[in-house]
């Protein structure tokens, strides 16, 4: 058994989490304030070292004046709790959302569409075959500006089956994800803290 | 209450013990049920193998948090063990704030083969999210003075000949999604669209198929993704670790997840039935 402080007060942490499982109980509670505490702290601490290294030593140390302008508009983001200056923090968000928009709008039609489009367009195979099939019947789904009737009303009922089919591979993939992090607790504590798996 | 009925009324900490039982046995006792190696894996394995050389520069993502390492904390061994084995040079980042510990973390045990400084470098935190991604891929130095414990970074061995993305062979990213830091969707977009640089992928379960569309577009030269693809990756690597011990456990836990799945059904429909005959329930 490896008794070592940090790994006791995991194993301990671990334990009292899944206390939930019986039934919600202050043990369990305590644990999900100390979550968000420590993940709070920990960003706190990652966002001065950064703002340490990246403005404040090249301000003070090395006359980079430019970086007071990011550093102004930071600071204005907080405005927004004061009510009779709220008005300023818009101005470092539109700066955000606008640098955003542009950098993400770029690849985006690149990545997200015209990639996509190429890639399913080409039928090498069954596999291929499939998805471009997949992918027609589920856009007819979505089309809202007529009604489908008669047997054409086949085409998006199929459309919905494969967004059904899609839908429950992304749920198996989420209990497999659930499943893999209870596997990681107990694998940490049966081989890291009392040392029984080989 | 008929036995249908009952089926349907399972107490949940049956199911919880039941399930704690189905993945604790094969921990203790595995039985080394047999998985194969699927060709996502195989051909990111191949990618790697054929196209990264000794000394070449490998951007590695470590946007992992603290809830995503029993998933992505294997598959980042195993790719790491790869690399070491190719002996690269790794530059270390991290566009969530957890991802810096967990690069501390998974660095660790390949200390011996990637000395710090020399072949890696653990550089913490990129904020910004894609903007600063794209700051960093253009100019490194305007983002990181130093690495993640303040030493001077321009120095060390392992920094020579990185002055911006061209100089890079392949950004590997090791992605729990969304949740403060670059998502697959932005490192596609920043590395392979804008700077045209090969994007290696390893993820969660959960996001496996909504980041497949990537991969099968050719926008990917990598996908690993979840517990199952980091036992495969161990597989090709040969070096079994948490990834391969917990297949077992996986399997039996997803085998019970099943057979319970199929009797909540049996009863819902046998009870369905029943109503709609008019009958007493049996």
């Amino acid at each position: 058994m490896n008794n070592s402080p940090a790994i006791l007060a995991a194993a301990i942490v671990t334990i009292l989490t899944f206390t939930f499982l019986w039934k919600s109980n202050p043990a369990y509670r305590l644990m999900e304030h100390v979550l968000l505490a420590v993940s709070a702290g920990h960003a706190i601490v990652m966002g001065y070292n950064n703002l340490r290294s990246i403005a404040w030593i090249p301000i003070t140390q090395k006359g980079q004046y430019s970086l007071l302008i990011p550093l102004i508009l930071g600071a204005l983001l907080y405005a927004r709790y004061i009510k009779s200056v709220a008005w300023l923090s818009r101005i470092p968000l539109a700066v955000m959302i606008g640098c955003a928009s542009a950098l993400a709008l770029r690849g985006s039609i690149q990545s997200q569409l015209l990639q996509q489009i190429a890639a399913t367009a080409s039928l090498q195979n069954l596999d291929s075959i499939l998805v471009f099939l997949g992918v027609i019947v589920t856009v007819s789904y979505f089309t809202f500006t007529y009604k489908i009737k008669g047997s054409a009303a086949a085409v998006p009922m199929l459309g919905r089956w494969v967004m059904m089919i899609g839908f429950g591979a992304a749920f198996g993939g989420a209990v497999m994800g659930r499943l893999s992090l209870v596997v990681g607790r107990f694998q940490f504590l049966f081989g890291d803290w009392l040392g029984w798996m080989k | 209450m008929s036995t249908y009925e009952k089926l349907q009324a399972i107490d949940k900490r049956v199911i919880y013990i039941l399930l704690a039982l189905s993945i604790a046995v094969p921990l203790l006792f595995p039985l080394g049920l047999p998985f194969s190696v699927g060709a996502e894996v195989k051909n990111s394995y191949d990618w790697i193998e054929k196209n990264i050389n000794k000394d070449d520069l490998v951007l590695f993502s470590y946007d992992i948090s603290t809830g995503a390492m029993p998933e992505l904390g294997p598959i980042t061994t195993a790719v790491m063990a790869h690399l070491a084995k190719k002996q690269v040079k790794i530059i270390g980042i991290a566009t969530m704030t957890d991802g810096v510990m967990m690069a501390r973390q998974l660095y660790a045990p390949f200390a011996k083969d990637l000395p710090y400084g020399e072949k890696f470098v653990n550089l913490g935190f990129l904020a910004g999210g894609e903007s600063g991604l794209s700051s960093f891929l253009q100019n490194p130095y305007n983002v990181f003075k130093a690495d993640a414990d303040g030493k001077p970074i321009e120095s060390m061995p392992v920094m020579k000949g990185f002055k911006d993305v061209k100089d890079i062979k392949v950004m590997i990213s090791v992605n729990c999604g969304p949740v403060g830091g670059c998502s697959i969707e932005q490192w596609v977009r920043q590395g392979f669209v804008t700077h045209k640089k090969p994007v290696w992928i390893g993820l969660n379960a959960v996001m496996a198929p909504g980041s497949m569309p990537y991969y099968r577009s050719g926008q990917l030269t990598g996908y690993i993704a979840g517990i199952r693809g980091a036992a495969e990756y161990e597989t090709l690597v040969g070096r079994a670790g948490l990834g391969t011990s917990a297949m077992d456990a996986q399997s039996i836990a997803h085998a019970l997840i099943i057979i319970f799945i199929v009797l909540g059904n049996v009863g819902m429909m046998a009870i369905k039935r029943s109503k709609a005959k008019g009958g007493a329930i049996k």
